[in-house]
């Protein structure tokens, strides 16, 4: 029983339908509608299950997520995959926002219906994905995204009829990609200098316990590569082997890596992600936090908060933001830092502490006293929600993860292959969180 | 646009007038004119979105269009436009056929596969025989586009006409696609479709999908996940291909397309599940590559995964007992994937990680949402309930309590509310735990900050309860009883029971707190707090002992809970991981429709556990699947009840009157359980969740007694539920209906009760005195199908109860209206259809090895009763013996119903014969559905058939044509006939059929085989 999809709905915050693509007569417009009326404005019903991203009504199963500020909706009457819907739409996104060369939003699906609804003609047929790859769609469908109000620029009689016949010749190409063994890269890419960026990206999540015991920490990392290279060159890449789990592009010969751990692949032509890896173990801890928060009789807190950068003094994290939060009755704070500014911001309910350059191994404090509106009657006691922290540490690798070589081959040209490599990282945080 | 909206004639004289214009080309040169056409097209496509009706633009658009034919965006906006207005303007459409089919021989493959897509999409039954030869040209196209969409398009001609497809031998060319086609795409479609049309485990054959696999880098990310179904359905012949299967494929799981991830999980699965150690490895392996996408930032990829995770950790907690951090809610989850973690956490908790796991849940607790601090003080609940060493866990649940208690009317009272309600499931667990527990409880000032029914119901049975450890507890009771007519039904509920329970502990003290609580109890106008006083009251004035006995027994240990899921129903759901059902952790078969074509397309298991939650629900209220889980199986029954109710007729007299007979037995202990009467899981504050029909603010864990407990009656108290149920859906249908001034349900319900006293004196009942005769009749009617088999109790049930009703002088309103209700004696079978709904969600919440006896209420009837009815002897008790039998040509059933009918009745024939290895070949050729149809001829149905060669099984079903008089008469619900047949093929030499049937009318059985026999026959040759 595959799953299958009876329609697909773009709408706006609000449920107006934008756009709307029937795969399957089995659902009809006012079920859609039902979407608005019973999912999102649903108010008889326990608010807290309104959002779940997978709803059934009647026997129409109603699986929808979020972008920007549009709802991509799936409906279906089988007993679907719900990863797979999800993970089309995702796809979904992703094919409309490189063809819009900007963000799937409401004015663009305005602007660009007649594109989508091509597209969505190609992505799929009779509720069963087809493909969404932009690369290759991009060959059969040539319309652009009108980025702005949807006219077509004047072009000479000429350039239409080139671009027609290269349009018939792309289309009959265009499936026969799929079935090469390299769909992803088309053939004879000329560049006059060979060039690869390779970005580690890393999120760190942490929670600390006050005491400053690690309760919880992963590193969810990626590398996204950019790749500006002749003809078919084979990339490998030797990583040392931290991960917990990692899952790659298509690209990637995923053969080779479960036997000799080095990720080899062609790579796609310009921008992607190669790969996305989990980290659980052997993590440093960018920066330690030391908070001390007390509660001063009724109307008085005292907060200490001591942060230590803990990596190499060569290196700087950008914007760091503390946010230490205070209770609901707060009325004043006094403030004092060693380093970046901070002020009392009453709509977060937090102090916000903002450092814009934490050098390496320095360690800075913030100081408070925090005066509180004795409340008349008793107060629901402080929950004390925990410390959020954000930073950037350019040039940091939190979870012990190396790029050990990235070696680049192609077989026609072989030494004559000259190659410019880039490499970068990034420590960036997820959720950081000190409970105090 | 949407400023548009309201003047939609303007906008269509409009555009109509500018095709027109367009259609000649005037002084503009080509291009301008196309750029216009295209404008134009535009703004109809846009209007068409809108969901205006473009339709009369049909022969405008058409004109136009093909006036500049060869302009492709303009060709595709057209085709959009026709397939949408298609079905609506079909004679319209048949214009636009021929420069379809002209498209489909363009030069250009784009052109040919756009214009076979769109064909295939005109959904006219009537321009089939337009869409067939193009398919068949497009089927050998030269091009792979094409050839795909000529593939998708069998499937679209299947889902118009079936036998086109057959016909025409669609499938076969499609088969032979599969197996040769250079393209992967063309494979995948083929698949996709193949699966679409047969069960995947006849599809999948060795070489085949070894072929596939070794392609499946080729395939893009969604042809995968095709190839991996296909896989995960493929009965591997050994454990060296199982680990060959594994090889190959682990490495899918490092795709970054997490639908293709999960797909793999599937197959790693389903290949061990039956090599246990491997499957263990198995279960190791995919830990990773699942916590992976819980740390998707994408949140429905988390929830969809989670929800898997979920599964795996109830089937086998052990694999994530170390992971438990991984499941710790990060504070930008949203609030589903949080009570996804929630859920998970409570599952994994062993003695090994229990600390951690309720320290974390204790910060939970501190959420500022109040559903978030709940959900975690339940999920404390439920681990102190599953982890033996629950001493700690106990602590910070009373750690809660504490919490209000500092902060006096602080905003903590969820957090009290739902503490107080996993205490007393502590407890019962945990009876040892009570002077702990009790002893907190004692300082808790708690009467008059505890707001919410299900919590001080708690409170009051849990002081009640241990009444003894409590120096005031009758002080504490005090006040609850003062403030009797305000509180609510649970609540006065658990009042009546604790201070009963407490005179029997303490009677000096106590007396004056029942006196009050009875006298309030009987003036009460809830009925089931109405009944509960008066029958505590008669019971206490007739035996005292007795009293004590049923009232106030030493607790009982429940040793344990059970789940809002069966571990059958678990399995089912199990068997389609990877779907929607693992999601809603339902059997597929609660929320979707099955259409016809659904029917061939699964495996048969109309005996399966599925039916924790009735079709109906998922008819009725689906939504409620995605609720409350814990609540779903009560509100489910009120869901059934109030289709039953409305919609009576559907259900047949029998199967009603038998579970209206169960219902009754099972009435018979209402006042054995007192405590489990006491618990905010029992009638009363059921009420609230089912009621509304929404999910309950606070649902407790529907509990159970296991079978060999020592006190069989406390198998009814369970059912106690009943009452209580039952009513609420009748008030529920009362206030959708208007309201009924004689209420049936409560009718029924008061004589059932009035049975309640003499559960004893069933064999010498005395005779009839003074019952009306409608009275007796309705009676009769009710009884005659539970009890028909058993002709002394059923001699005697009528009159037994009758007596009841009639020796005690009610002076009730209830009483009254149990009189005068006679007229609605035709409703009670109606009344019935629910009590049938609430049988069969009993018979889930028992999870002993009752589960599978032919139907929840039935078994208790058998416990209660030394005679088990067998429903197939009975006689119908209205119907007068009519031998001939018609069936209805457009009977309906759902597989859910027939599922519970199957499992309700014993067969009632069965027989077998040999037949020849042609005769199976005919049965099983087109997919079985050549046969299927030929059933359909003589009115037997096909419910659902499958199997794998050289087994199948089909599921039929007859239903009783009734004249359009009996028909209206509610009382007589037409007969049913279920049939299994099971076809054992023997290789060459042919094979056995083995036929059972069920039905609900033995008197037309005979009349019935012989039309089965003759249509068997006939088809057999």
């Amino acid at each position: 029983m595959a799953s299958a999809a009876s329609a697909i709905y773009f709408l706006n915050l609000r449920g107006d339908i934008l756009l709307e693509r029937k795969y399957k007569d089995d659902v009809d417009r006012e079920i859609a509608e039902s979407f608005r009326d019973r999912i999102l404005n649903a108010r008889d019903r326990d608010a807290t299950a309104v959002h779940v991203p997978i709803r059934t009504l009647g026997s129409v199963t109603f699986m929808y997520l979020r972008h920007a500020d549009i709802y991509i909706l799936l409906l279906t009457r089988s007993n679907g995959n719900a990863m797979l819907s999800f993970r089309f739409m995702t796809s979904l996104v992703s094919l409309f926002q490189s063809y819009f060369e900007g963000d799937l939003c409401e004015s663009s699906i305005r602007n660009n219906f007649v594109l989508m609804y091509e597209l969505l003609d190609e992505v799929m047929d009779y509720g069963l994905p087809q493909m969404t790859d932009p690369a290759i769609l991009k060959t059969l469908i040539l319309q652009k995204g009108y980025r702005s109000d949807g006219l077509l620029g004047p072009g000479s009689a000429a350039d239409v009829a080139a671009k027609k016949a290269r349009d018939a010749a792309a289309a009959a190409n265009a499936t026969l990609a799929v079935t090469g063994a390299v769909g992803w890269r088309r053939e004879g890419l000329k560049y006059k200098r060979n060039e690869v960026y390779l970005d580690l990206v890393e999120q760190v999540n942490v929670l600390l316990s006050n005491n400053g015991t690690v309760l919880r920490n992963d590193v969810v990392g990626r590398i996204q590569m950019k790749c500006f290279l002749s003809d078919m060159p084979e990339l490998r890449l030797g990583l040392n082997d931290q991960m917990q789990d990692a899952t790659f592009h298509q690209c990637v010969n995923l053969g080779a890596y479960e036997s000799q751990k080095v990720v080899t692949f062609v790579p796609p032509d310009g921008e992607f992600e190669l790969m996305r890896y989990r980290v659980a173990e052997g993590i440093t801890l960018p920066f330690k936090v030391l908070p001390v928060i007390s509660e001063v009789g009724r109307t008085r807190l005292e907060a200490a908060v001591s942060v230590k950068a803990n990596f190499s003094h060569k290196l700087q994290a950008g914007p760091v933001v503390v946010l230490v939060p205070v209770p609901d009755n707060t009325a004043s704070a006094k403030l004092l830092v060693t380093a970046g500014r901070a002020k009392y911001d009453a709509t977060r309910k937090a102090l916000v502490w903002k450092v814009p350059r934490f050098l390496g191994g320095a360690e800075h404090t913030l100081r408070a006293e925090v005066t509180l509106v004795a409340a008349t009657r008793d107060k629901k006691p402080w929950g004390r929600p925990p410390i959020q922290m954000q930073f950037q540490v350019p040039m940091l690798g939190c979870s012990g993860l190396r790029v050990q070589y990235l070696r680049v081959v192609e077989r026609k040209q072989g030494s004559a292959y000259k190659v410019d490599k880039w490499v970068r990282k990034l420590c960036k945080s997820g959720d950081f969180l000190i409970r105090i | 646009m949407a400023e548009n909206r309201g003047k939609p004639r303007g906008e269509l004289a409009e555009l109509s007038a500018q095709l027109q214009n367009l259609c000649t080309a005037g002084k503009r040169t080509e291009r301008e004119l196309r750029n216009a056409k295209k404008d134009v097209f535009k703004k109809v496509i846009n209007y068409m979105t809108l969901g205006m009706d473009m339709s009369a633009l049909f022969p405008m658009m058409t004109s136009c269009a093909n006036l500049s034919s060869d302009d492709l965006v303009l060709k595709k906006m057209l085709y959009l436009y026709l397939t949408h207005y298609a079905s609506q303007t079909p004679d319209l459409a048949l214009l636009t056929i021929n420069q379809l089919q002209k498209d489909c021989a363009d030069h250009d493959p784009m052109i040919r596969g756009l214009a076979l897509r769109s064909l295939c999409s005109l959904r006219v039954a009537n321009f089939l025989e337009y869409v067939v030869t193009p398919i068949m040209t497009g089927l050998s196209d030269r091009h792979p586009y094409v050839r795909r969409t000529a593939v998708m398009g069998v499937l679209k001609v299947h889902h118009i006409d079936p036998t086109t497809v057959a016909q025409q031998g669609m499938v076969e060319r499609v088969k032979r696609l599969l197996s040769a086609d250079s393209d992967v795409q063309v494979i995948a479609n083929c698949l996709s479709v193949l699966m679409q049309l047969e069960p995947p485990s006849r599809l999948v054959e060795r070489a085949f999908l070894y072929s596939l696999l070794n392609r499946i880098k080729e395939f893009s990310d969604w042809g995968q996940c095709q190839v991996l179904e296909l896989a995960s359905h493929y009965p591997p012949s050994g454990e060296a291909e199982v680990y060959d299967l594994l090889n190959a494929l682990e490495d899918r799981m490092g795709h970054t397309n997490s639908a293709v991830v999960l797909a793999t999980i599937k197959v790693f699965l389903r290949l061990t599940i039956n090599m246990t150690a491997t499957h263990q490895q198995v279960l190791e392996r995919i830990r990773e590559p699942l916590k992976t996408l819980i740390s998707r930032d994408d949140a429905a990829t988390a929830y969809a995964a989670l929800s898997h995770v979920l599964l795996l950790a109830q089937r086998a907690p052990m694999i994530f007992e170390n992971d438990a951090t991984a499941f710790f809610c990060r504070t930008h989850d949203p609030w589903f994937v949080k009570k996804l973690k929630l859920e998970i956490l409570a599952a994994i908790a062993n003695s090994s990680n229990v600390y951690d796991i309720v320290t974390e849940l204790t910060e939970y607790a501190r959420d500022i949402s109040p559903t978030m601090a709940r959900e975690a003080v339940r999920a404390v609940g439920r681990i102190a309930l599953a982890v033996p060493d629950s001493g700690g866990i106990i602590e910070r649940l009373l750690l809660f309590l504490d919490a209000g208690n500092a902060g006096g009317s602080s905003g903590s009272e969820h957090l009290v509310s739902e503490a107080l309600v996993q205490l007393a499931d502590v407890v019962r667990r945990y009876p040892d735990t009570a002077h702990v527990v009790v002893g907190a409880l004692g300082d808790l000032g708690v009467y008059g900050n505890i707001t919410e029914p299900a919590a001080r119901a708690s409170y009051v049975w849990l002081i009640g309860q241990f009444g003894a450890l409590v120096p005031e507890a009758p002080y504490i009771l005090e006040p609850f009883v003062e403030g009797f007519a305000a509180e609510e039904p649970a609540v006065r509920l658990a009042l009546l029971t604790s201070a009963v329970q407490l005179f029997f502990r303490r009677p000096p003290e106590a007396r004056g707190l029942l006196g009050a609580a009875l006298a309030a109890g009987v003036a009460d106008e809830h009925m089931d707090v109405r009944d509960r006083a008066l029958m505590y009251y008669r019971l206490l004035r007739a035996d005292a002992a007795a009293a004590e006995r049923v009232i106030a027994p030493p607790l009982l240990v429940v040793p344990w809970f059970s789940e809002a899921l069966s571990p059958e129903a678990r399995d089912a759901v199990f068997e389609e991981f990877n779907s929607l059902s693992v999601v809603f952790q339902q059997p597929s078969g609660a929320f979707i429709e099955r259409q016809a074509y659904h029917s061939l397309e699964s495996e048969p298991e109309p005996p399966a556990p599925a039916a924790t939650t009735g079709d109906l629900l998922a008819l009725e209220a689906p939504e409620l699947v995605n609720a409350q889980r814990a609540t779903n199986l009560l509100a489910d029954a009120d869901m059934d009840g109030g289709a039953g109710g409305a919609g009576g007729s559907g259900r047949d007299t029998p199967s009603a009157a038998a579970a209206a007979a169960a219902l009754g037995s099972d009435l018979l202990d209402l006042s054995l359980g007192p405590d489990v009467a006491a618990l905010p899981g029992a009638s009363g504050s059921m009420g609230p969740g089912g009621m509304y029909g929404g999910p309950m603010p606070h649902p407790s864990p529907a509990y159970t007694v296991l079978p060999p407990t020592p006190q069989p009656p406390q198998i009814g108290s369970l059912q106690q539920q009943q009452p209580g149920q039952q009513q609420q859906q009748w008030d529920m249908l009362g206030s959708l209906m208007g309201p009924p001034p004689p209420l049936p349900p409560p009718q029924q319900q008061q004589q059932q009760h009035q049975l309640q006293p003499l559960p004893q004196q069933w064999g010498g009942a005395p005779p009839v005195q003074g019952l009306p005769p409608h009275q007796q009749q309705q009676h009769h009617m009710m009884m005659a199908g539970g009890v028909g088999a058993a002709p002394a109790p059923a001699a005697a049930a009528p009159p037994a109860s009758g007596a009841g009703v009639g020796g005690v002088a009610m002076p009730l309103p209830g009483g009254m209206a149990m009189f005068g209700g006679g007229a609605g004696g035709g409703r009670a079978a109606a009344a019935a259809g629910p009590g049938a709904g609430v049988g069969e969600l009993l018979g889930l919440l028992d999870e002993g090895p009752m589960m599978r006896g032919p139907g929840g209420g039935m078994t208790m009837v058998g416990q209660q009763q030394p005679q088990q009815p067998q429903p197939q002897q009975q006689q119908p008790a209205h119907a007068a013996p009519v031998q001939e039998l018609v069936l209805n040509s457009k009977a309906r059933m759902t597989p859910g119903s027939f599922q519970d009918e199957w499992r309700r009745l014993s067969p009632a024939h069965s027989a077998s014969l040999t037949v020849s290895a042609a005769s199976v070949a005919s049965l099983t050729a087109n997919n079985h559905r050549d046969f299927t149809q030929h059933m359909a001829q003589a009115n037997i149905h096909t419910i659902a058939s499958g199997g794998q060669p050289p087994n199948f099984r089909y599921y039929f079903y007859g239903q009783q044509q009734q004249s359009p008089a009996a028909a209206a008469a509610p009382s007589s619900a037409a007969s049913l006939f279920l049939v299994e047949l099971l076809l054992r093929g023997v290789g060459a030499a042919g094979g056995s059929l083995t036929v059972t049937v069920k039905t609900t009318d033995a008197a037309r059985l005979p009349a019935f085989l012989e039309i089965w026999n003759a249509c068997l026959a006939g088809y057999l040759g």
